[in-house]
């Protein structure tokens, strides 16, 4: 579990790193990519559903920064600013993108492991039924439990209400539950136990 | 989340199942040199473009104040005094337009045009 200082570590120092891009220009990018592009990544994951497009808002996001980095320093929350920045990348490209039938996203993993299932596969089928729930359901998943923010912090990211916030969570929550035992009950985990 | 029958019990499920799934993607390399390529180079195109702007800002009035000069020193050009019809032996006489000049034309043209819609509109009605 993520403590409580660890929690309160990660804003301020995406805080520092931003006000050092302020300071010493686009030399200082690397120090606050290194630090946030991960998150930032899986967080626009959730929303593309598509690595590439979650790469290319990514870009996008650090281009804006770079053109504008006393938006980021001076901001309230950086943070916050900055997957607020990552989103609306997302959303712009998403928007854009054609649709396209992923087949991916309908087969049915094959479990060749005889063994029951093990923490790791448990962990990839959370993960698969993350990226499954509705977009605007998994980014407050993703930043109410990976990201560990609070509501009001994800309500700020969101501009939504804290309450619309809390309702999305406690939804993508039932819905993980029902997706999940729906997989415990799949026929080929039946047969194997 | 597993109870005595080996069966995960799923209606517990809770922020620290989903915690413990949440790993970051590997970094890649690749990824990191492409976006920091593109932030600078972003960076450097929008420098020049302030360059550029600042150079021109600077420039032209500077480009206007010289031709205003250069304007001034040619003898070729009108000087400024012709224009008002200005006496250049040194009298203060000034020929302006009288009034009726600068004003008549507009006057007739009125009359006329009054006289042309009334022709109008008696053939009309």
């Amino acid at each position: 579990m993520v403590s409580t200082n660890k929690r309160n570590q990660f804003p301020v120092r995406v805080r520092r790193a931003a006000l050092e891009l302020a300071r010493r220009g686009p030399s200082a990018l690397g120090v606050l990519y290194d630090l946030t592009s991960l998150r930032l990544l899986r967080y626009a994951l959730t929303l593309t559903r598509n690595h590439e497009d979650a790469e290319d808002a990514l870009q996008a996001a650090m281009v804006r920064i770079t053109l504008k980095p006393q938006a980021l320093s001076q901001a309230k929350c950086p943070w916050a600013y900055f997957l607020r920045i990552v989103r609306n990348e997302a959303i712009t490209i998403v928007r854009r993108r054609k649709p396209v039938v992923r087949l991916s996203q309908f087969t049915v993993p094959t479990i060749e492991d005889e063994s029951a299932l093990d923490d790791e596969e448990l962990r990839h089928h959370v993960r698969r039924a993350v990226r499954r729930l509705p977009p605007a359901q998994g980014e407050v998943v993703v930043l109410r439990i990976w990201e560990d923010m609070t509501f009001l912090e994800i309500a700020t990211v969101l501009d939504q209400s804290p309450n619309t916030v809390a309702s999305r969570f406690r939804y993508a929550l039932e819905k993980l539950t029902r997706m999940l035992h729906a997989y415990e009950n799949e026929p080929a985990i039946q047969s194997r136990k | 989340m597993r109870d005595d029958t080996g069966m995960h019990n799923w209606d517990l499920i809770d922020e620290e199942l989903i915690r413990a799934a949440g790993d970051l993607l590997p970094a890649s390399r690749r990824l990191r040199r492409r976006v920091l390529r593109a932030a600078m180079e972003a960076e450097r195109r929008v420098r020049t473009r302030r360059r550029i702007l600042l150079a021109a800002s600077l420039l032209l009035p500077l480009a206007i104040l010289a031709g205003w000069l250069r304007g001034n020193s040619d003898s070729n050009v009108p000087a400024a005094s012709t224009a008002t019809n200005r006496v250049e032996d040194g009298s203060p006489d000034v020929t302006l337009p009288s009034a009726t000049d600068a004003w008549g034309h507009v006057d007739a043209s009125i009359s006329e045009r009054r006289k042309r819609s009334q022709t109008i509109r008696g053939g009309l009605y």
